[in-house]
């Protein structure tokens, strides 16, 4: 199947196909600028190109890396069942951010662990949210809050 | 005409006040992202009112497709009012949205829905000061019981513009889209503190501990376990068994047959006797697939489509001829279309959408997304499209048109594509459960372990193929709901409306197919045409050709044909043909309306590969099945 190239935007999440932006519209530098920029939010930022062979693809496992965060917090990964934290530090990019807060995750939100296993379960407030474990690893809270 | 538009989060409850305000039923569902599209009736309190129910949303501002539908109903509308409804349990959250739809700048209301679900969890909210703060109405509402309605209603004119003494920082446009959150956040945690209370919470219900079970990984299991053997039960022994029995013989076969035929030899008189066959119908309940209890039996001795007619016919006899073959000969639309439909189709797909309503309503399917979500990662999917490929076991068209519940464009072409090749929609399961019934318990695992690992392989194919990014699995988990007896059956009410006219004018064009090949002898040809796949390759007898030829109308219309083959006094197939007749028709194409489906969600370029591909991909795996079986001699 020959699909169309969409482009997600990391900052606000947008999915848009090149062909839609200014880029691909008489910009003079289209074919040499590795930038693009988002239609919705004016966000530029780099068209990955496809460089992994057939046979990575098939096994590949997306690992996300957060950069080192200063100071004494802890991954609420590490908390236990039924245990209770204020959140310090989200580490994310902007779309995902914005999906966590509409849920009121955001840095100074109280949060239940409830589980682990098969996939992350939260509870804030009375609301019961499940998450991938690569998100949740690159959720902090302070350790004294704990 | 003035408008009224329910807008507000996923699963608060809005299309229950929908119903509650037009007496229009719209899909009720415990899981977010149940309405898809808007739905739009007139009010049942002023004619001149006309409500709209939307979709849920979580976030207004971003550019997400699901919210873009709103977004535009909140444009498009001149004289109109906005009731929000919101869970009165999480209005932290329900307050966001609030801030964000008051820019669009029309007098709103905000109904404070499942107030009764606040209550038993400790919780009260100030009503008449968070009205005050946010200078709109403020309503408390228990939906499902009808309360507070009326006093919603009595608000209506009441809606205002919302006027609260924000901070400016809110005001200003173009901020970061998550900043400006944050701020909206805090600045609602201030509301919150004066308005909203709790008081100790009390010790879990039965309901609470029960959602906690689903999702455990060892008892999650044994409940999913448990699921699946009660839908085994309940759709392939009870309704494609015991059901389709007595639609099939009791009441088709012994009564409406027989007087289908004798009207029509009435009607249509040309020198013809049917012959008579006896007909036996055992009343059973199935216990396992080998045992079962048997209530009671009728014999009857009825007249069969099998006629002989030797006399030389005048051409009006002729006509007759042609008439009374095109209503109740073998390929009759009244005794092979109508019947398969009502007899077979019916009771499957009844006693399918009873099941799934109860198990949709009960929110357990957004747990079962949780206890899948490794699963379906490793097909670029997440725990999210669990629910279209669960819906897609009742109907593929439906669940196609549920993956825009999918947030990214991949995602949604990935479970569309699965969804057409492996999923077989509820009356196609129904009867391979029937089928499998007859075959062991190993070719049941087999077929099973086969669909899995086409799933698993075609999926991790096309999500390499598919180019896009996968979205985040962030899922919210609705509690644990006793299922509501009316909601349950409007629901299966309605599927059943939709799916049986969706279904018998497929069945009544694909008969008159058929008949129509059959009487100019083209099926003779058609068949021979198909002979070196259907026989040498499937390995099957030459009248199969038939059941793939519907089968391109419907495959489950192909699957009862294969049934009618498989079963009966002397059946067409042995167990081993039977197994790669089976295997074929699951990965067979989808049906018509599922490819229009697609068509209309993605482009007629994707429907058209989807076809193409499952096309070649059953006769593929049957053809295979057919020689190893036989290699090794089973
Ligand atoms: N306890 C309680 N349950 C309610 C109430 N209102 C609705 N429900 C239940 O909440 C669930 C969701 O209701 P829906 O009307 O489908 O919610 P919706 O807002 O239309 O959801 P989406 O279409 O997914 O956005 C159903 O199981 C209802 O039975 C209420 O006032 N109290
Ligand atoms: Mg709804």
């Amino acid at each position: 199947m020959n699909t169309p190239d969409y482009k997600l935007c990391p900052l606000c999440g947008f999915e848009f196909e090149k062909d839609d932006t200014a880029c691909a519209h008489g910009c003079p530098f289209n074919e040499v600028c590795h930038l693009i920029r988002c239609p919705s939010c004016h966000y530029e930022f780099h068209d990955q190109p496809q460089t992994l062979s057939w046979f990575q693809k098939f096994f590949k496992k997306n690992k996300e890396t957060c950069p080192p965060i200063k100071g004494n917090y802890q991954s609420i990964l590490q908390m236990k069942d039924g245990e209770e934290g204020t959140v310090a530090v989200i580490c994310a990019h902007g779309s995902r951010k914005n999906s966590l807060a509409v849920f009121s995750l955001v840095p100074g939100s109280k949060i239940r662990m409830l589980q682990h296993t098969p996939a992350v379960l939260i509870q804030i407030g009375e609301t019961q949210l499940a998450l991938d474990t690569e998100i949740a690893k690159n959720i902090f809270i302070s350790p004294a809050s704990s | 005409m003035k408008t009224i538009i329910l807008a507000g989060n996923p699963n608060v409850g809005k299309s229950v006040l929908f119903k509650n305000l037009t007496g229009h039923y719209v899909t009720v569902s415990n899981y977010p992202g149940t309405t898809v599209e808007l739905t739009r009736a007139q009010s049942n309190f002023d004619p001149d009112i006309q409500v709209v129910d939307s979709p849920g949303i979580n976030d207004l501002s971003s550019s997400a497709e699901d919210s873009r539908v709103t977004q535009n109903l909140l444009k498009e509308e001149k004289e109109t009012v906005l009731i929000q409804v919101a869970d009165a349990k999480n209005l932290r959250r329900s307050l966001l949205l609030t801030f964000q739809l008051a820019e669009s700048g029309l007098p709103m209301i905000l109904a404070l829905n499942m107030s009764d679900e606040l209550k038993q969890r400790g919780g009260t909210i100030d009503v008449q000061k968070l009205s005050d703060l946010l200078g709109i109405p403020v309503i408390p509402t228990v939906a499902i019981r009808n309360e507070g309605i009326t006093e919603l209603i009595q608000s209506i004119p009441h809606a205002s513009l919302p006027s609260w003494d924000a901070p400016d920082d809110l005001r200003k446009k173009n901020a970061d889209l998550y900043q400006k959150n944050c701020e909206r956040l805090d600045w609602i945690s201030s509301i919150l503190e004066k308005t909203c209370f709790y008081i100790a919470p009390p010790k879990p219900s039965i309901g609470v501990r029960l959602g906690f079970w689903a999702i455990h990984p060892v008892k999650g299991l044994l409940i999913l376990l448990f699921i699946l053997w009660m839908m085994f039960w309940f759709v392939g022994l009870f309704g494609a068994g015991t059901l389709v029995d007595f639609f099939e013989t009791a009441l088709f076969k012994q009564k409406l047959n027989p007087f289908f035929i004798s009207l029509a030899d009435r009607c249509l008189p040309f020198p013809h006797e049917h012959s008579e066959e006896l007909s036996v119908y055992h009343l059973t309940i199935p216990i396992t697939p080998v045992h079962s209890k048997e209530l009671g039996q009728i014999k009857r001795t009825v007249l069969s489509t099998e006629y002989k007619c030797n006399a030389p016919l005048t051409p009006s006899q002729r006509t007759f001829l042609f008439i009374h073959d095109l209503l109740v000969g073998p390929y009759g639309l009244l005794t092979m279309g109508l019947s398969y439909a009502l007899a077979i189709v019916f009771p499957i797909v009844l006693t399918f959408f009873l099941l799934f309503g109860f198990l949709e309503d009960t929110g357990y399917l957004p747990r079962l997304a949780i206890m899948l979500n490794r699963l379906f990662r490793s097909m670029g999917l997440n725990g999210k499209a669990v629910l279209p490929m669960i819906m897609g076991l009742g109907c593929d068209t439906m669940a196609t048109l549920t993956t825009r519940i999918l947030e990214t464009r991949r995602e949604r072409i990935i479970t569309t594509f699965i969804l057409a090749l492996v999923v077989p929609c509820s009356a196609q399961l129904g009867v391979i459960m029937a089928m499998l019934s007859r075959l062991s318990i190993w070719a049941a695992m087999i077929w099973i372990g086969l669909i899995m690992g086409v799933m698993l392989l075609a999926g991790r194919l096309s999500a390499m193929l598919i180019r896009g990014k996968s979205s985040d699995f962030i899922l919210e988990i609705p509690a644990i709901r006793r299922p509501q007896v009316v909601n349950l059956l409007s629901k299966t009410f309605s599927r059943l409306e939709w799916y049986l006219k969706e279904v018998i004018p497929l069945f009544f064009l694909g008969t008159a197919m058929l008949f129509l090949f059959d009487w100019f002898h083209i099926l003779e040809k058609i068949a021979n045409l198909m002979h070196p796949i259907v026989t040498n390759w499937l390995g099957l007898p030459k009248q199969m050709a038939n059941a793939f030829l519907i089968g391109f109308l419907r495959r489950d219309f192909g699957a009862v044909y294969l049934l009618k083959a498989a079963t009966g006094r002397e059946p067409l197939l042995d167990p081993h043909q039977i197994f790669v007749s089976i295997v074929t028709i699951t990965f067979f194409l989808p049906c018509i309306a599922t490819f229009f489906m697609i068509a209309k969600e993605h482009g007629k370029k994707i429907a058209v590969s989807i076809g193409m591909f499952t096309l070649v991909f059953a006769f593929l795996s049957g053809g295979l099945i057919n020689h190893i079986g036989k290699w090794l001699g089973l």
